[in-house]
């Protein structure tokens, strides 16, 4: 399975983006060079990735079957995202070298098959998570950044020592197929990946980070953390946990999806109560990804099965696709209403661009789960699997949940219908490779909505 | 199967859409479009209605495979319940038309366009027999209703909206909750997410006490449906709504929506839970007697026209959920009856209080006083239109209750008995409203120059005046089309 052309691929991307960073700093031309050579690195990768079936590095890498598609939507995702972006200013510029380098690490993360792959590449998501919120420009950007270093540094800290456990527990550091020798210190590391997996993904009682990092780091920069950090980072924790519980003695597997399903849970409802008492928009959102990461997290506690991993795949794009749509949406609204806070950038915004308020009303919608959309779809799946499994009581805690969920959600609609505000505005305009990526997201939530079975493997 | 029903069924939708095309500015365009498409979806309706063969049998109009959402098969089918229902919703559309035509707004088009959005998916969930599609159009209808209400609304539209939509909505996650756990259970046993009749029932869902299964989903579509009818205590949200809501809303809301949450009962609750229905039924009992009374006793002391009209649904609700769930067929009749009137007086009532309002700018009772001197053709409509509501005999009204209190009484006397309270409270509200708006002296300055309706307005409050007397006079024309399914009801579940 060696197969090193994704290295050599690997190291295209690399050399691209370096020239990327470098020409940043050219004074007269830089911003244009940077923005057409990074996109053209996305471009050739994704291509690279097109007919590929499986890639591995030794036993340290592999990527194949669910992950091979994940890395090809993030890919074409990357893509768009620097589409949006846009060569405007260096600013944004600069954000689209951060975000390639991000989205490199987030392929290391999705093939790592060793704790310290994992732990590399979770470093450089990290990193430039910590860059992109430093380099926001909003009044408080730089402390949510030191904050969020401080936190994930200490996280990170927690996280070697769980290897450590890990390595105790198993005299290896591969995360495939190692066998255990000492329960006690691999519930311990599992235990404290379950830690660093509430952390990342921003669950209850981790997610004090998320609120602060969320309301200040500009919209754009949010959008472009939220999609690939999300994803990846998601998707790994949740299919790895899976695999790891099994490996674990039967009585402190009990106790441990216990513990992820009280997590669950309570994200569940932290999130959606929080949400609910939030005056900025975007700490609405911030704490409506923690409720969805309560929504996902229970998934954890299912059996690895191919069918469930398509249908956390989807889950995990169509929640960030449809998130990244409100978020540049909001963007737009904000720069508009030169009031990056967002407390009332909506107010009578239908009368300003109704195209651009409907699609806003259809994300809005879809993420509250109203059918023929691809949240009803996903929430559906999702939660009749937990009733599948038998897991009545906490699918159940969750559903009422996200009653509190709607609350905000149509706050959303209410806003951008109600009356004009007395300043008179002038109407939103949109480029079109924004207007491009509020189409696609717009196709890809009815899409699954409507034809569901399609995309989550189900006959 | 009906080859031209799809496209009979997505009219209202295509004529909702058509409304963004419509040329902005030009108001009698606009209201023309609305009014020929009211009566495209009348006729259509009407149409399909008389093509019913036999009305006790649920026809299936159109019927395809869905591989791609979830694999399920959907029905759309129509019975003489559905199909009057489906009757009364376009026929509403049309008095909805006509009765606010004097609408001024610079938001027609986005006025229209909600209007025939809710009514095409109110549609959508009569004909939809699996509960997947019941449901899709169930959540559907919020939102228009929603943005109705929030956008054309009084002065507390956004607290009325954000309560309506949030209490309705989450009866509605209920219910979602009880289909995910089902379609599991489904998917166990047949390798299919579909639910329909035939699946839900070979789930064989146990009944053995509260904790049970069937107890447990039957209490998630009961709530869902009670916040929607609404029942006493979930009605919180109805008189708010209806306060606030414009008069499409609240004629829409009184006339057709809150049927809705009965029509679920009667379509899903009482055929799929019998056990849990049986067992639970004197709770349901009495909670419809106490929104009987409640409802009444609340509507007699208010000062505004427009609540009182909205608690007075909520008593005439009551006596419709208490006619269901008696599991007599002869005041299961008389519930679906009731339906029907109270889909008659109470958009009536809305209208009158339109045209009061439109006039004087105030809703409050104490402002009017002596009308039938200055507004005769106004005060003479308006008069069977309170006589139907209050139940005085030879009007629709009447029949309905009567046959409610009659069944039920044969099942639970002190139910019926606290029921029939109502019959006494009806008319002190009523008529109390009737007496302070147009008996008495002209008091007010500003009342004595005001304009009768015009014979434009006076249409649909006529003909709303033709069907009170008429059903109350002859209610087997309407009794007969829905006997057939009820007798179908009384075999599955009664």
């Amino acid at each position: 399975m060696e197969n090193f052309t994704f290295v050599q691929n690997v190291l295209i991307f690399l050399s691209i983006n370096a020239v990327s960073l470098l020409c940043l700093n050219l004074k007269k031309y830089g911003k244009y060079i940077s923005y057409a050579t990074t996109l053209i690195a996305a471009i050739v990768f994704f291509a690279s990735l097109f007919d590929a079936n499986s890639y591995g590095i030794s036993d340290l890498f592999t990527l194949e079957g669910n992950k091979i598609l994940l890395l090809k939507i993030v890919s074409v995702l990357n893509v768009f995202m620097i589409l949006v972006n846009g060569y405007y200013s260096l600013e944004k510029v600069k954000n689209s070298v951060l975000m390639s380098y991000m989205f490199l690490g987030g392929v290391f993360l999705l093939g790592a098959n060793d704790l310290m792959t994992f732990y590399v590449a979770l470093e450089t998501i990290a990193l430039v998570g910590y860059a992109l919120v430093a380099t926001s420009g909003l009044e408080n950007s730089r402390e949510a950044a030191v904050k969020y270093l401080i936190q994930g540094s200490v996280i990170s800290a927690i996280f070697l020592l769980g290897v450590a456990f890990y390595l105790g527990a198993t005299n290896s550091l591969t995360l495939v197929g190692a066998s255990v020798i000492n329960q006690e210190f691999y519930a311990i590391a599992l235990g404290i990946f379950i830690l660093t997996t509430c952390f990342k993904l921003g669950a209850f009682p981790f997610h004090a980070w998320i609120a602060d990092v969320y309301s200040n780091v500009s919209l754009g920069n949010l959008a472009a953390n939220f999609f690939i950090s999300k994803i990846i980072i998601g998707f790994k924790f949740i299919t790895l946990l899976q695999v790891l519980l099994l490996e674990c003695d039967p009585h402190f597997q009990d106790i441990l999806i216990r513990i992820i399903q009280v997590v669950a849970v309570m994200s569940a409802f932290y999130g959606n109560i929080m949400a609910l008492v939030q005056g900025q928009f975007k700490r609405i959102i911030a704490y409506s990804s923690v409720a969805h990461t309560g929504y996902m997290l229970m998934m954890v506690c299912l059996n690895p099965d191919d069918a469930y991993e398509t249908q956390l795949i989807c889950y995990l794009v169509i929640y960030s696709l449809t998130a990244t749509g409100i978020i540049l949406i909001l963007n737009q609204f904000a720069e508009l209403n030169k009031n990056q806070d967002g407390k009332n950038i909506l107010k009578g915004g239908f009368y300003k661009n109704k195209a651009l308020a409907s699609m806003l009303v259809v994300f809005v919608l879809s993420l509250a789960g109203i059918p023929l959309t691809s949240g009803f779809a996903m929430k559906y799946m999702l939660f009749t699997n937990y009733f599948k499994e038998g897991f009545t009581i906490e699918a159940t805690s969750i559903f009422i949940s996200s009653i509190i969920g709607l609350a905000y959600y149509i706050r959303f609609v209410s806003d951008l219908f109600s009356e004009e505000t007395n300043t008179v505005l002038p109407a939103i305009k949109t480029r079109f490779s924004e207007t491009l990526v509020h189409v696609i997201i717009l196709v890809s939530i009815f899409s699954v909505g409507i034809a569901p079975s399609l995309f989550l493997g189900l006959k | 199967m009906d080859q031209l029903f799809l496209i009979k069924f997505l009219i209202p939708l295509f004529w909702a859409i058509s409304f963004m095309f419509a040329p902005k500015n030009n108001e009698r365009t606009i209201k023309l479009l609305a009014l020929i498409g009211s009566i495209v979806t009348l006729s259509y309706s009407v149409k399909m209605f008389m093509d019913l063969t036999d009305p006790a049998v649920l026809q299936t109009l159109l019927k395809f495979e869905m591989p791609l959402f979830f694999n399920i098969s959907y029905t759309f089918a129509m019975d003489g319940l559905s199909g009057l229902l489906l009757l009364l919703n376009a026929f509403l559309l049309l008095v909805v038309v006509v009765a606010t035509w004097d609408i001024k707004t610079e938001k027609l088009r986005l006025y229209y366009f909600l209007i025939f959005l809710l009514t095409w998916a109110v549609n959508g969930s009569l004909l939809s027999t699996s509960l997947y599609g019941f449901y899709i159009f169930w959540e559907v209808m919020l939102i228009p209703l929603f943005i109705l209400v929030g956008v054309f609304g009084g002065e507390n539209r956004r607290y009325a909206s954000f309560k309506f939509f949030m209490m309705t909505a989450a009866g509605s996650i209920l219910m979602l909750a009880s289909m995910c756990f089902m379609s599991a259970m489904a998917y166990k046993l047949n390798g299919s997410y579909d639910l329909n009749y035939e699946v839900i029932n070979s789930l064989n869902l146990k009944y053995d006490g509260f904790y049970s299964p069937q107890s447990l989903i039957f209490w998630s579509f009961t709530i869902a449906f009670f916040l929607k009818v609404p029942v006493f205590p979930f009605h919180s949200w109805l008189p708010d709504a209806h306060v606030e809501a414009p008069t499409a809303g609240s004629i829409i809301l009184a006339g057709i929506l809150l049927k809705l949450g009965i029509y679920g009962f009667l379509r899903f609750v009482i055929p799929l839970f019998p056990e849990a229905v049986s067992a639970n039924r004197d709770i349901v009992l009495y909670l419809g007697a106490t929104g009987v009374i409640y409802g009444a006793l609340t509507a007699w002391v208010q000062k505004d026209i427009k609540k009182l009209v909205a608690f007075s649904s909520i008593s005439h609700m009551g006596y419709i959920i208490m006619g269901v769930f008696s599991q007599n067929p002869f005041a299961v009749k008389g519930a679906v009856f009731q339906m029907i009137a109270h889909g008659i007086s109470t958009p009536g009532l809305f209208i009158g209080v339109h045209y009061l309002y439109t006039r004087r700018h105030t809703k409050k009772l104490d402002q009017f006083g002596g009308l039938a001197a200055v507004m005769p053709r106004f005060a003479v409509l308006f008069f069977i239109i309170t006589a139907g509501s209050m139940a005085v005999p030879m009007t629709c009204g009447f029949v309905g209750e009567f046959m409610i209190i009659m069944g039920t009484y044969q099942i639970n006397k002190v139910v019926a008995m606290l029921a029939a309270t109502g019959i006494i409270l009806s008319p002190i509200y009523l008529l109390k409203m009737y007496h302070l708006t147009a008996l008495g002296e002209l008091v007010h300055e500003e009342n004595k120059t005001l304009k009768d309706i015009s014979f434009l307005e006076a249409t649909p409050l006529i003909i709303l005046s033709v069907f009170t007397v008429v059903l109350g006079l002859y209610p087997k024309l309407v009794m007969g089309l829905f006997d057939g399914t009820i007798n179908f009801f009384v075999n599955k579940g009664l």
